[in-house]
């Protein structure tokens, strides 16, 4: 019987030793996967610790670059703003508002000065109302603060040496700040100040840019309004120049007109005047001379036939002014037809062969082929050869040449009359178709005439729309050219 | 006459004008002289003294409600500057509000229960279905304003609170009721009659790393996690950077890596910024977190949230039987409009595209946020939260 319980009492506690061995081997092997666990719950913290760091550092970039592309787009809007304008003004006023705060920047002060001047607040952002003026004081009446960054450096709060932060921050209320030059391409035009006071405002490098760049496009816009002012004002000053000596030419040229209509008039009455008694006086001449009031001694018939002659030259220069006056008043009734200019030629050719002959001068022609008959008062424009063939005549020595060429193009003839004969020096040629002139030279000294003969002629000439004038060469000839339009003219009635 | 929605938005440089063509543009869209209610938000860039009594003139002297902002939630934008105006006529909603000022000076469960009745007293028997209020979100002890409503409201009435912000300085906000532009009191709104509503709120956010406990708490401290000084947790993961949360909430830490706690039995998480660090580690937050609650940092990036907007959104529109809503209304946490950044605009276009074209939508940024949905008290999610967006449709 003992045996048999100590047998059951073997068993009992063997299978409690197994049961024991079990549990804390179950108990050990839980403990070891608690701690694998823990230990791999560990890990996986310290990874999310990673994650977090990481999360952080990616978040702050993305913040830096939210910042940096909200600036620049600020950047662009206040570009866009204050380049469309050329009035300082208008800069100034585009810029006074709230998307300056888009930059990131609570408080902004722009300054602008001259000439080192005092400094003018033109901008102020985020500072209350009562405390603008006394700022820009402060920086009047310590210029120094600023000198740096009118010497064009930049000043800010994060490279700034201790002193100089505390003294901005102190004056502006903020935590953080920049100043920076207003630069156009010679000097500088002005400061931006530009800073923080809250916390949540973290200034940076980038700020800093852009901060600089608005400061460049300011600088250009002040820069191209100042320069379109400067240009603005002087393009005034010069209109108004224009209108004053407008003004001037104007009333000269009235004056000048009234002159020269007085002067006509003076003329014409005169002329007028004169004729009647030289008529008279050539009638009774020619009467004596006729003998038929009785017979004239050759001595008296002499004189008188002197007094012909020269009441005739007194009735040729009263007749040549009278054509001068009315031509110039538009008074001379010039009838435009057609003729061929080589007709007209000829016939004065025939005219004046006796004086060509008597200098044995050799006239000769050179006509262009297909020459166009050309819309003109013939009887006036027979007068323009004739005075410039006379004057050729007069001044070409004996045996010399005349050459009368016509050459044309599709809008008008041109006509040159070319002698050999002693020429015009270069200071006679500009006074030649001035009235009453008369070049200084032996012929004209021994043969007289009255210096209108050319005068004549230039009006004639630009009665008709075409254009007269002269080339010389002393000793070696002259050659007087005129051109007469080829297209029809109506003729003129007689004013 | 069904319900009609306009809304107009200014941006213009002068307050005055800016406030007038807002308000004219809403009510353009109503083609009615009456108005019932005008929601209003604006950012710090316009005087609110300035803003409100044009509005409420343009409006027929209705009923306004509304807020500052750092930025305007439209349907097209979302705005860094602006006025904006909800204009709202309806014969099947009833609105009604009210409002409580000088909250700094008075007892806030007092406040509370003040407001509701001032709300609740002109709005008679009809059926209430959403009571929204807008708070002062600089002031603290607003879960004291929260349990003076919850004393005075029905258990069953759905509620919404949001605190007012500004732009990120946490200087000054307004919130506005009729002509009055108001800082450190309280709005509210009534909503009730023959409609639907459907509210949804998500955060984006998950937890990250080991859950640790919370075991000393004081109010709105948290004074040690697992044992250890409570600063401890940002410090372990985030080394020297955890200083930056002394700075208070304009730390990037507080803003995207807020502390989630655990809703007991549930895998959700409310949100809880850090808002500052006392020197013996005391980590500050908007509101009490409970002893003995979980707790884990938490991570989102711009697509978890994109993701929760949507699913906010979906969600609403489900609770509305997938029709499209008279309008929508967005309380997105400041802290969102940090985290999205330029995605803001792709979140809206998000919200936008599930409830169609044409659905009028207005939103504001808040700074803290209380919600409860559950008829049920004992579900109650602990008090002001932050983070989240909470989506708003009424049909």
């Amino acid at each position: 019987m003992h045996n048999f319980y100590g047998l059951l009492l073997f068993v009992i506690f063997g299978m409690l030793a197994l049961f024991f061995g079990r549990y804390f081997r179950n108990v050990k092997n839980l403990k070891a996967s608690l701690v694998q666990v823990s230990k791999s719950f560990q890990e996986l913290d310290a990874q999310a610790k990673l994650i977090l760091q990481t999360d952080l550092e990616l978040n702050k970039t993305q913040e830096a670059l939210d910042k940096r592309l909200n600036g620049l787009d600020a950047l662009h809007k206040i570009s866009r703003l204050i380049s469309t304008t050329l009035i300082e003004d208008e800069i100034f006023h585009r810029l006074n508002q709230p998307f300056l705060i888009e930059l990131g920047f609570e408080k902004f002060l722009i300054l602008t000065f001259q000439n080192n001047g005092p400094f003018t607040v033109r901008v102020d952002f985020g500072f209350p109302r009562n405390e603008v003026a006394p700022l820009g004081k402060t920086f009047n009446s310590k210029p120094q603060i600023l000198q740096p960054v009118k010497q064009g450096k930049i000043i800010s709060s994060l490279s700034a040496p201790k002193d100089i932060k505390d003294i901005f921050t102190g004056i502006l209320s903020v935590r953080q700040f920049i100043a920076t030059p207003i630069l156009s391409q010679k000097n500088v035009l002005g400061i931006i100040l530009a800073g923080n006071q809250s916390e949540s405002y973290t200034m940076t490098e980038g700020d800093e840019e852009v901060i600089a760049i608005l400061a460049d496009q300011i600088g250009h816009s002040l820069a191209n309004a100042r320069l379109f002012e400067q240009v603005f004002r002087s393009s005034q000053e010069l209109e108004r120049k224009v209108q004053d000596r407008t003004k001037e030419l104007t009333s000269a040229l009235e004056e000048v007109k009234r002159i020269s209509k007085t002067k006509s008039d003076f003329i014409s009455a005169v002329s007028h005047e004169l004729r009647t008694p030289l008529t008279s006086i050539k009638g009774y001449a020619s009467i004596l001379i006729t003998g038929k009031v009785g017979a004239v001694p050759d001595k008296v018939r002499e004189r008188l036939e002197k007094i012909n002659k020269h009441t005739d030259n007194l009735v040729g220069l009263i007749n040549n002014l009278l054509d001068i006056s009315r031509i110039e008043s538009g008074r001379v009734e010039m009838k435009f037809l057609e003729h061929d200019i080589p007709s007209i030629i000829a016939n004065v050719q025939d005219l004046l062969t006796p004086q060509l002959r008597d200098k044995n001068i050799q006239f000769t022609t050179a006509f262009d082929d297909a020459l166009p008959n050309v819309f003109m008062d013939a009887g006036q424009i027979e007068r323009v050869f004739i005075n410039l063939i006379n004057n050729a005549i007069k001044f070409t020595p004996i045996s010399g040449t005349i050459t009368a060429k016509v050459t044309h193009d599709s809008r008008k003839v041109t006509v040159g009359i070319a002698d050999t004969g002693i020429g015009i020096k270069e200071e006679d040629i500009k006074k030649l178709f001035t009235e009453f002139y008369r070049v200084e030279n032996e012929i004209n000294q021994n043969v007289k005439g009255t210096g209108l003969g050319l005068a004549l002629v230039k009006k004639i000439v630009e009665a008709h729309g075409g254009q007269i004038w002269v080339t010389s060469t002393v000793s070696v000839g002259t050659c007087f050219y005129f051109t007469l339009p080829t297209g029809p003219k109506t003729s003129t009635p007689e004013a | 006459m069904a319900t009609r929605v306009g809304i107009g938005f200014s941006q213009n440089y002068n307050t005055r004008l800016a406030a007038q063509e807002a308000a004219e543009q809403a009510k353009k869209y109503l083609q009615s002289t009456r108005v019932d209610l005008a929601i209003v938000f604006s950012t710090i860039h316009y005087a609110p003294a300035e803003v409100i009594p044009v509005i409420y003139d343009i409006m027929n002297r209705t009923r306004i409600i509304g807020a500052s902002t750092p930025s305007i939630i439209l349907p097209s934008q979302v705005a860094n500057r602006g006025v904006a105006v909800m204009a709202i006529i309806s014969d099947q909603i009833r609105f009604e509000s009210g409002c409580v000022p000088y909250l700094k000076l008075k007892d806030k469960t007092e406040a509370g229960r003040e407001l509701v009745k001032s709300t609740l007293s002109e709005f008679g028997q009809k059926q209430r279905q959403l009571f929204f209020c807008i708070a002062d979100g600089l002031l603290d002890g607003l879960s004291d304003l929260i349990d003076g409503i919850k004393q005075e409201l029905m258990y069953n009435l759905p509620m919404i609170m949001i605190g007012s912000s500004d732009d990120f300085r946490f200087q000054q906000t307004f919130q506005y009721y009729k002509d009055t532009a108001m800082s450190e009191g309280a709005t509210s709104l009534v909503l009730g009659g023959r409609m639907q509503v459907g509210i949804s709120i998500q955060h984006g956010f998950k937890p990250i790393g080991k859950p640790r406990t919370v075991d000393k708490v004081d109010g709105p401290l948290i004074l040690s996690i697992n044992g250890r000084k409570a600063s401890a947790l940002y410090e372990q993961y985030f080394g020297t950077e955890a200083e930056t949360l002394k700075k208070g909430p304009s730390s990037p830490l507080s803003f995207r890596y807020p502390l989630g706690v655990r809703l007991p039995g549930s895998q959700q998480y409310i949100l809880r910024n850090v808002l500052g660090v006392l020197d013996g580690g005391a980590l500050i937050c908007q509101d009490k977190v409970p002893k003995g609650a979980e707790v884990n940092i938490m991570i989102g990036n711009q697509a978890s949230h994109l993701e929760a907007a949507a699913e906010a959104a979906k969600d609403v529109r489900a609770q509305l039987t997938l029709k499209k809503p008279s309008f929508v209304l967005i309380f997105e946490s400041i802290t969102r409009c940090k985290l999205m950044g330029r995605g803001a605009a792709e979140e809206i276009s998000t919200i936008k595209n599930i409830f169609g074209d044409g659905v009028p939508m207005i939103g504001t940024f808040c700074l803290n946020q209380f919600f409860r949905f559950s008829q049920d008290p004992s579900t109650d999610p602990w008090l002001v939260q932050n983070g989240n967006v909470i989506i708003v449709g009424v049909l």
